[in-house]
Parts: structure tokens; sequence; C-alpha cells
């Protein structure tokens, strides 16, 4: 009976300290982990400078209003000129 | 006949505007398409010594130590709509004691995450495999995988930027004892002195909820709080010094502690 008590409780501590060590890696990495939110809140404020090996992105030109417009008022003028009958020379 | 008048001059204005309208070309009233840009690799990291009056986070055996803890990232950054953007990222972190070696402990991770971002607010969801080493990177003491949603904004006021955040996580893990949701709420305070100076605090609420083997219905809390001064080196690297304080609660009474955290932190990107 004596036996069965000591291999028991032998068994039993055995099993705490392992489970206790793996608590402990749990708690390790509890407390990185708000470490890491930490440094995010700090990291997020910084501005990544523009990498020099990046690739030069396409610059996309926005439609000029005025290239398009020109030619075709152009014309209007020049044809309500005509109507007018008058001539700009 | 002034009537019939005016209402020629009226017709006539709206002739005119009419022709004028007829005259813009279609093309010019689309919206111009989204190009998604080229991703990006950026590397962000902090580094730091740091003074901490309770270096194994206990109630009762109170150990004072200094650590030294990088947390470094390497990320791929894109964008698939003008709102909608992704990361995929590695990131590596340990935390190594000058006397008390029994803390030591490192952390390897994997993930990916998409952001959207909506009325100025950014929507996150995140998948993260990681894995959790005794010692700094010795022996793998357990896997996880954590899914987690957060949302975030910043607010500026004069001179000063609130940058709140909450967060939610489950933790998948082959350790039982490491499976938990955990609630973060976190807030980023900067009051900026001039262009190189500020003073920077973040209160910070975590809960916890563990869920199986032998923390199965366990349930802690942590209060912090961190007051510190920042000097940016350059618009990406900065220096600050911080004073954090830490208290845990728990319905394990044995997990009770306090915590008082000092030292300066290196923040860079690049």
């Amino acid at each position: 009976m004596k036996q069965f008590i000591a291999v028991a409780g032998a068994v039993v501590l055995l099993s705490s300290s392992a489970s206790a060590q793996g608590r402990d890696s749990v708690e390790r990495g509890t407390r990185m982990d708000t470490d890491a939110l930490r440094d995010d809140v700090r990291t997020n404020r910084l501005q990544i400078p523009r990498h020099p090996l990046a690739v030069e992105q396409p610059v996309q030109l926005a439609p000029d209003p005025e290239a398009k417009a020109k030619p075709k008022k152009a014309k209007s003028s020049k044809a309500k000129s005509k109507q007018s009958g008058g001539s700009s020379q | 006949m002034r009537g019939s008048r005016a209402l020629l001059q009226v017709l006539g204005v709206f002739c005119a505007s009419g022709a004028l309208a007829a005259e813009l070309d279609l093309t010019e009233l689309k919206a111009p398409q989204f190009v998604p840009t080229t991703p990006s690799w950026s590397v962000v990291g902090s580094v730091s010594p740091t003074y901490t009056e309770n270096a194994l986070f206990s109630r009762d055996n109170r150990r004072r130590d200094v650590f030294y803890e990088p947390d470094v990232s390497l990320r791929l950054d894109g964008s698939l709509t003008p709102d909608l953007s992704y990361r995929i990222f590695a990131r590596t972190q340990y935390e190594a004691f000058a006397t008390e070696n029994l803390g030591n402990a490192a952390i390897a991770r994997l993930g990916a995450r998409l952001t959207q971002n909506l009325y100025g607010w950014r929507f996150t969801a995140q998948y993260e495999n990681r894995y959790d080493f005794d010692g700094i990177y010795r022996d793998l003491a357990f896997t996880s995988n954590d899914v987690s949603g957060s949302v975030g904004r910043d607010f500026q006021f004069g001179n000063v930027i609130l940058s709140p955040l909450a967060l939610l996580t489950y933790r998948f893990s082959d350790l039982p004892e490491a499976r938990r949701w955990r609630f973060d709420a976190i807030l980023g305070i900067e009051a900026k002195l001039d262009q190189r100076w500020s003073i920077v605090s973040t209160p910070f609420i975590e809960a916890f909820w563990f869920t199986d083997g032998l923390n199965a219905g366990r349930e802690d809390q942590i209060y912090s709080v961190s007051l510190g001064l920042k000097y940016n080196i350059a618009s990406n690297i900065s220096l600050t010094t911080n004073v954090i304080y830490e208290a845990r609660t728990s319905n394990v009474p044995l997990r009770h502690y306090t915590d008082v955290q000092i030292g300066p932190r290196l923040d860079f990107a690049f």
C-alpha cells in the first residue's frame, strides 16, 4: 500500500511539473505577445522609406480635359466665325 | 412680346449649355481605374534592453533582472483594391535574461492578413502560424494557429494622435493549456512636442479565457499603462524610453502579479 502511494505521488508530481513547464511557456508567450502589440503601436507610426530596389510604378496620367477640348473648341470657334462670316485675320 | 424675348434668352442659355455638354467626351467622366501596386518588401522591428521587477511574472517569487528583446518582421505589403490591402509576414522575437535564464523564450511566426478600410476605420482579419520555444530557439514548447480580427483607426487632435485598437483572437494549439480566447483594447497616445520629440503613452487592457487542459476555466485580465518620451531620429527610426506598469488579476489567485519595466526601445522600418 505504501509503495502504491509513493508511486502515485511520484506520478502526480511528475505530471504536475510537466504541465507547469507547459504553462510557463504559455506565460512567456503571452508576455511577448503583449510586447509585440506595444511594438506594433510604435512601429505603425514609422514611415517605411522608398526601397531602392522597388520597381518604378508606371505613372497613370489623368486624362487632360483641355487636350481634347481645345481642338474641339477651336473647331467650334472656327465654325462660329464662319457662321458669323468674320475672320481673325 | 417682352415675355417671348425673355423665353428665347432662357432657351438660348439652355441650348448653349447643352451644346457645351455635348462636346464633353464620355471617357472623361469615367472614374480612373485602380492599378494594383507592386507588392513592397519591408523590414520592421524593435530592439531593447529592459529592466523588469518581476522577471518570472510571479506573485510571490519576484526576481529583478534585465532582458534583451529584439522583435523583427519581414513584410510583403500590397493592395488588391484602393481600400483592401494584404500583408504576408514572418516575424521573430525573443527575450534573453541576464541572470534568470529560465525566463528565456522565443517565438517565430508566419502569417497573413487582409485589411479593409471602411469609413476611416481599418478592419483586419489575420491568420498566424506560430512556434513557441523554451530558451532562445532551444526546445519547441508548442505550436499554435492564431485567428484574429481587429478594428482600429487614428484620430488627430492638433498635436495629439490617438490610435485605438480592439483585437479578438482565438488560439488553436497542440498544447491544450495554450488554447484560449484573447481580447485586447489598446490606445496609443502620442503628443508631439516638436518635430522630433513626443510624449507617448499606451493604456492597455487584455482579457484571456482559457478553454482547455489544466487551464480550462481560467480567466485572466492584464491592465497596463506606459509613459514614455520618444525621439524621432529619422522618419523611419525612433527611440522611446518607457516606463510600464502592469498588473494581472485572475480567477486563479496564483496567477496574480504586478511588474514595472523600464527601458529604451529602438524602433526601425526599412
